[in-house]
């Protein structure tokens, strides 16, 4: 975890695409939101490895919104329930759950479809917000914080050094 | 601290150092950096390449003051490039290789040849399957069976369609251990038509199972023998097996149970034949009369005693006898003497008076001493007539003795409740649900999580983790298939024929119980059986339900088996017909009743003492061809074992063992009590024979004195004889003579008397 941080610490202050950093929070928003007793969290963290994104980004924030899913799991609740009692939507999901292995995805959970609704509805506001964060720490926050003295002061600490160093 | 100077003399002062020039710092030339950087570019490119992938605004900065125009290309267009004499210290090559390797990273979004190279790997393991999955599955039912069967397994033909949702299996044969030129069983076929969507889901929903042509011991073309090593290797890992199972095996309540109950059935018959039989032995019974009998004590006391009186005249009849014949001897020619011719010859009468008087002295010295013996020996016979006596009273003692003890042989009153023969049945039955019970506990246990589904207990580790919430599935269909479900199966052959429905691991899905019939002939044996399964938890029906009937049975069950216990028979019934009822409750144990005939029935037991009752007892067995057995077993985890048998096995071995021996028992009464008074007069034999030995010799002494008494009779009659002749013819021829000698005849006379 601590590379991790490292890493996304890293990407922050480099020439890493803005977007790279941006997908990498929002794929890993997907996963973290997501319950992972299913074959669907597999299959989607499979394909997030071939997208070329920050992986220790994709790391930290799986594991940030995990630790906060269960906080929202009422809402994923509900927007699962909604959405699954679709009325036009039950021949489709019906038909989805004939197919075999389609089961294993436990897109008829609740809390699975909710979370990952959830997810896509946040991926382009989220995407967005990270990338103009990006735009301004690169530009201007990050010049500010590194000349600011206790970033200057920290950075000479032995700790702060050796953690630069594995980077 | 400041040192002190002035005390000492100045030392030569040091020339002062010259500084030291700055270090010149080491640079690098343009052929140092990355190759992004040592190329040309129009502005385009430039932007395109290179400062389009830097995202920081100083870098940006940098790199783009870096670059600067160097010439123009064909097409006239100004070409960019960093200038070939610049110099970089080392922290800007350091930086310019860093932002060289950041662009490098900043790639189209997806990484597609992994991403193409994974798909083509998961799709190559998908077509190897799917192209051996015929032989998977074949090398797996070949290797488990072998591994069961310990002989050859083969199948001519099998396919796993997953497209036509089909499992067939042609000519799938096991070979026989125990003969491997024939096949312990053949299937001609076996189909199975499953739902590939269930499967998919993980459910294994068949909609028909069909087995054809089932068969067994059939012909094989070659042995069907597996390799020794591979033999060696299976029997290897059962036995680790099975170690491993007797170690986790526990006594359980019901083998508690069974085992009290199984010794104590064991003893019961061991008491009830050797124990009751026992007193029919005619040696106990010699024995035991022997010990009460009187006469051994009395006989050897009398003729101890008898002996010694014995010894004490034994000789006296032969002294009697000598002095007997020695005075007979000497009394002949007096008792011959011819008186006649001694009247002419008045001398010689004279001289046989003289001898006449000496005999008279030598008999009454012989007469006082016989009379002397009988008067001694009167005086014992009294005493030895009391000893005659204490024998009489002791062998009347004993005939009284024996009477009763024959008495006691002359009726058999067996206990009608005894199980002779019924015994042996329970104790058949305890061993046999001693050995069916491990198998009873594991379809119990398997039942039972089909029907409560346990979870099972996952190991607790101590991990923090975010628990979720559960959710809530939503179905769309009925999805009631449980995980395994044969809607219909079917299979047939020659000998061979059953049908079951809806068997399955979940019942409450289903909402039926599975039901299955089967028939079969093996051996010429008919055996029928109906099983119902229910799991249901809302049912009240037993658990299982199984109605089994067989007959033309051979059902051996020799003594050996039950521990070649005296008495105790061994089974063997060539034609058995069995029809019992098992049910197993879901928590209250199970119960088995039923009904079983027994036809060309042979009993045999191992030999007991004494012999003429086994030999009853065995010929009574032998004629017992026929019997009816009813079954009433139990167990309750709080009652435990409860076995009632009700056969008239018994009550036909009794009422004809009873007729047997009372035709017996006559003889061997007769047998033992003249084999007793045998013993009786044995014994008495010493005693009366001592007492006749004494009786002999007082009759003797007897029979001498009578002699001596004739002898004396005769010499006195010869006396008379000689006085009269003395007196009456010779008075006149010699009168003087006669006168005087009648005067010293008549002196020696009166001297004699």
């Amino acid at each position: 975890m601590l590379k991790a941080i490292i890493k996304f610490f890293k990407a922050l202050n480099s020439n890493i695409h803005p977007g790279a950093v941006a997908h990498a929070v929002c794929l890993g928003m997907i996963l973290g939101f997501m319950p992972k007793t299913n074959a669907l969290w597999y299959i989607l963290t499979v394909f997030f490895l071939f997208v070329r994104i920050n992986k220790g980004t994709f790391i930290l924030f799986t594991f940030l919104f995990s630790l906060l899913a269960p906080v929202l799991d009422p809402l994923f609740d509900t927007i699962g329930w909604w959405f699954l009692n679709l009325e036009k939507l039950t021949p489709f999901f019906s038909w989805l759950l004939d197919i075999p292995f389609v089961g294993f995805t436990r897109f008829n959970n609740t809390i699975v479809m909710g979370s990952l609704l959830f997810s896509l509805a946040a991926y382009i506001p989220v995407y967005w917000l990270v990338r103009l964060f990006l735009k301004y720490w690169r530009a201007f926050l990050a010049p500010a914080v590194r000349k600011s003295k206790l970033v200057v002061y920290l950075s000479k600490l032995p700790l702060i050094v050796k953690i630069g160093e594995m980077a | 601290m400041k040192k002190d100077t002035t005390a000492k003399p100045p030392k030569k002062q040091k020339a002062p150092k010259t500084p030291k020039a700055p270090k010149e710092l080491k640079t690098y030339p343009v052929k140092k950096l990355p190759k992004l950087f040592k190329k040309t570019y129009t502005q385009k490119q430039l932007d395109k390449k290179v400062l389009g992938k830097l995202f920081i605004p100083e870098d940006k900065k940098y790199i783009s003051e870096l670059f600067k125009e160097t010439g123009k290309n064909k097409k006239d267009v100004a070409l960019f490039s960093i200038p070939q004499d610049s110099l970089f210290e080392k922290k800007e090559l350091n930086r310019l290789v860093t932002i060289a390797s950041e662009i490098k990273e900043n790639k189209g979004r997806v990484k597609f040849i992994p991403l193409i190279a994974t798909v083509a790997f998961i799709a190559a393991i998908v077509i190897t399957l799917t192209l051996t999955k015929n032989i998977i599955a074949r090398k797996a039912i070949t290797s488990t069976c072998e591994s069961i069967f310990e002989a050859k397994c083969d199948i001519d033909y099998l396919n796993v369609s997953f497209f036509k949702s089909t499992f067939t299996m042609k000519g799938w044969q096991v070979a026989n251990k125990k003969n491997p030129m024939k096949n312990l069983f053949s299937v001609e076929s076996i189909t199975f038509d499953f739902d590939m969507l269930q499967l998919l889901k993980a459910r294994f929903v068949a909609n028909e199972l069909s087995v054809l042509g089932v068969d067994t011991n059939t012909d094989r073309k070659y042995s069907g023998d597996i390799s020794a090593q591979r033999l060696a290797k299976i029997q290897k890992k059962k036995e680790k097996q099975a170690k491993k199972n007797a170690k986790q095996e526990e006594k359980s309540a019901f083998m508690v149970s069974l085992d009290s109950k199984k010794d104590a059935a064991m003893g019961t018959l061991k008491d009830s034949i050797t124990g009751l039989f026992d007193q029919y032995n005619p040696e106990t019974i010699m024995k035991e009369c022997q010990e009460q009998l009187q006469t051994p004590k009395v006989s050897k006391q009398v003729q101890d005693e008898a002996k010694a009186l014995t010894d004490k005249y034994k000789a006296k009849p032969d002294e009697i006898k000598t002095k007997l014949e020695t005075v007979r001897a000497s009394s002949e020619a007096i008792i011959n003497l011819d008186v006649n011719s001694l009247q002419s010859n008045p001398t010689k009468i004279k001289d046989a008076i003289d001898s006449i008087s000496k005999l008279k002295t030598n008999l009454d010295s012989l007469k006082k001493d016989a009379d002397t013996a009988l008067k001694d020996i009167q005086s014992d016979i009294n005493g030895v007539g009391g000893l005659a006596k204490q024998v009489q009273n002791a062998i009347e003692n004993d005939k009284g003795v024996v009477q009763t003890q024959i008495n006691k042989f002359t009726s058999i009153n067996l206990d009608t409740g005894k199980n002779f023969v019924s015994g042996t049945f329970d104790s058949i039955i305890y061993q046999l649900l001693g050995k069916y019970y491990p198998y009873y506990t594991k379809g119990v246990t398997m039942l039972m999580e089909a029907k409560n589904k346990p979870k099972k207990e996952k190991k607790v580790k101590k991990t923090y983790t975010v628990s979720r919430a559960e959710g809530r599935t939503v179905y769309y269909k009925n999805d009631s298939a449980p995980k395994f479900w044969i809607k219909k199966a079917a299979g047939s052959g020659p000998s061979f024929a059953f049908d079951a429905t809806d068997i399955t691991n979940n019942m409450n899905l289903t909402g039926k119980p599975a039901v299955a019939n089967v028939s079969a002939s093996f051996l010429n044996i008919d055996h029928k059986a109906k099983v119902i399964v229910d799991t249901r938890e809302a049912s009240n029906d037993p658990l299982v339900l199984a109605n089994y009937n067989c007959d033309k049975l051979t059902l051996a069950y020799p003594a050996e088996k039950l521990g070649d216990i005296p008495g105790v028979p061994g089974i063997d019934s060539s034609k058995t017909q069995l029809d019992f009822v098992l049910k197993i409750f879901e928590n209250d144990g199970f119960s088995l009743s039923g009904t079983s005939f027994f036809t060309e029935l042979a009993l045999s037991a191992p030999s007991f003492e004494p012999e003429f009752v086994y030999n009853i007892y065995e010929g009574t067995l032998q004629k017992i061809k026929a019997m009816k057995l009813g079954v009433q077993a139990g167990y309750t985890e709080s009652a435990g074992i409860d076995l009632k048998l009700i056969t008239d096995i018994d009550k036909q071995f009794i009422s004809a063992f009873t007729a047997e021996m009372k035709n017996q028992l006559g003889a061997i009464k007769e047998k033992v009590e003249a084999e007793l008074f045998a013993k009786i007069n044995e014994y008495t034999n010493g005693a009366l024979g001592e007492i006749n030995n004494f009786n002999d010799i007082s009759e003797k002494l007897n029979g001498y004195k009578k002699n001596i008494d004739d002898i004396y009779a005769k010499v006195e009659a010869k006396k008379k004889e000689l006085e009269d002749a003395t007196t009456g013819k010779a008075k006149k021829a010699a009168d003087d003579a006669v006168n005087s000698a009648k005067d010293a005849a008549k002196s020696k006379l009166k001297n004699l008397f």
